[in-house]
């Protein structure tokens, strides 16, 4: 058993570099002809470079999620773990997909308490962040989306989750179309596009929430989710015009997803 | 400026990366990996070595004990899709030499800036 879990670990790293080679000189060299090194372009070139570079960097997303899920299943994908402020990450993953936010006329804050440092994979986790965050905004039309990090000691009575202990629990809410309570556990499960078929609306390969479930459980953490939804089109809802105007609590919508997880103060680490 | 060399098995990686590096005046040499490497490296006296870690034929450890051997001085950036433990970390740094670390696919800037920081 020990052999054929090297030998899937080894294939998948083998993948992994075949994969990305061709991408390294395609992605290098577009950014090269773009940034003039061969010289000057029109307009029409620049547009035409840009779509294929766009594309080029969605096809490696989808190959570094196709390989971490292979990594999970092979019980491969390695931890380091190093103490710092999950905070911090949620800001840094928040400010990277805050220009898509505004293109879309969605607010995207974080907020967050006092927390203590903890021991947690940066990387790993800032893709969490990018994760959920990514969905967030790929269903949410109106609103916005916010990161709020506290201890589970904090949570008031009657909202804490039995045996949370002392962890840090961040919620990921958005104002979105929600989903329904029958699919909550389908949504971690791997290539589980709610939207799936010929006439889906939304891209994605269906693998972000999986990877997510798969890095929190590795840290010994738990994820959820809680929604309600979808949501009807006559709600109500007044549209935010501005990312950074934070709406009045009366005019929040009372409908959308937010995503929990917990990481722990202390590490229980295991291999993923 | 620095000398540079380029160890990759695949020749677009390699014009890419001496189009960008000459670009940026440095001299380059390059080799696709395994013997060829530890001859012409001899001959060029690097101050850096930019290696991919996967190259056919060769596990890239095994390359680099022997590169040790030769005694040169030339620190390394290993160009690579998989991570090192801390524990290979240390090794890879102590003993080898290595620098830093090149995600692929790499972006212009970050194989620049490595480069940069690291021939100063």
């Amino acid at each position: 058993m020990k052999k054929l879990t090297k030998v899937q670990a080894d294939f998948v790293t083998l993948m992994s570099h075949e994969l990305r080679t061709p991408l390294t000189p395609m992605q290098a060299q577009l950014e090269m002809v773009m940034g003039g090194f061969y010289g000057s372009l029109n307009a029409k070139q620049k547009r035409s470079l840009r779509m294929i570079l766009r594309n080029t960097v969605r096809l490696n997303h989808l190959i570094k999620e196709i390989i971490d899920l292979a990594r999970m299943d092979a019980g491969n994908m390695s931890y380091t773990c190093v103490s710092g402020d999950v905070a911090k990450v949620a800001r840094q993953a928040a400010s990277l997909l805050r220009p898509q936010a505004r293109q879309k006329g969605l607010y995207l804050r974080v907020r967050a308490g006092a927390l203590p440092e903890c021991a947690f994979d940066h990387e790993r986790m800032h893709q969490v962040f990018l994760n959920l965050l990514g969905n967030a905004l790929k269903y949410t039309d109106r609103g916005g989306i916010e990161i709020a990090l506290e201890r589970a000691s904090n949570v008031p009575q009657g909202k804490s989750i039995p045996g949370m202990g002392d962890d840090i629990l961040v919620r990921v809410s958005d104002t979105g179309i929600g989903i329904a309570p029958e699919h909550h556990a389908l949504i971690f499960e791997p290539f589980k596009q709610l939207d799936a078929g010929a006439h889906r609306v939304h891209e994605g390969s269906g693998l972000g929430l999986a990877i997510a479930k798969g890095i929190v459980q590795a840290h010994g953490g738990r994820i959820w989710v809680e929604s309600t939804g979808p949501v009807a089109a006559d709600n109500g809802v007044r549209i935010i015009s501005s990312v950074d105007m934070a709406p009045a609590a009366s005019t929040l919508q009372a409908t959308g997803t937010t995503f929990l997880f917990t990481i722990p103060l202390q590490s229980t680490r295991r291999r993923g | 400026m620095a000398r540079i060399m380029i160890v990759d098995d695949n020749k677009d990686i390699v014009q890419t990366m001496q189009d960008l590096l000459r670009d940026a005046g440095h001299t380059t040499a390059a080799t696709y990996g395994g013997k060829d490497f530890l001859v012409k490296v001899q001959k060029f006296h690097p101050d850096l070595i930019v290696m991919d870690v996967m190259m056919p034929g060769m596990d890239f450890k095994d390359l680099l004990e022997q590169f040790l051997q030769l005694q040169l001085s030339a620190a390394i950036i290993l160009v690579t899709v998989v991570r090192f433990s801390s524990d290979e970390g240390v090794v890879l740094r102590k003993r080898y030499r290595v620098v830093d670390y090149i995600k692929k696919p790499f972006q212009v800037k970050d194989l620049l800036a490595s480069v940069k920081k690291h021939t100063r």
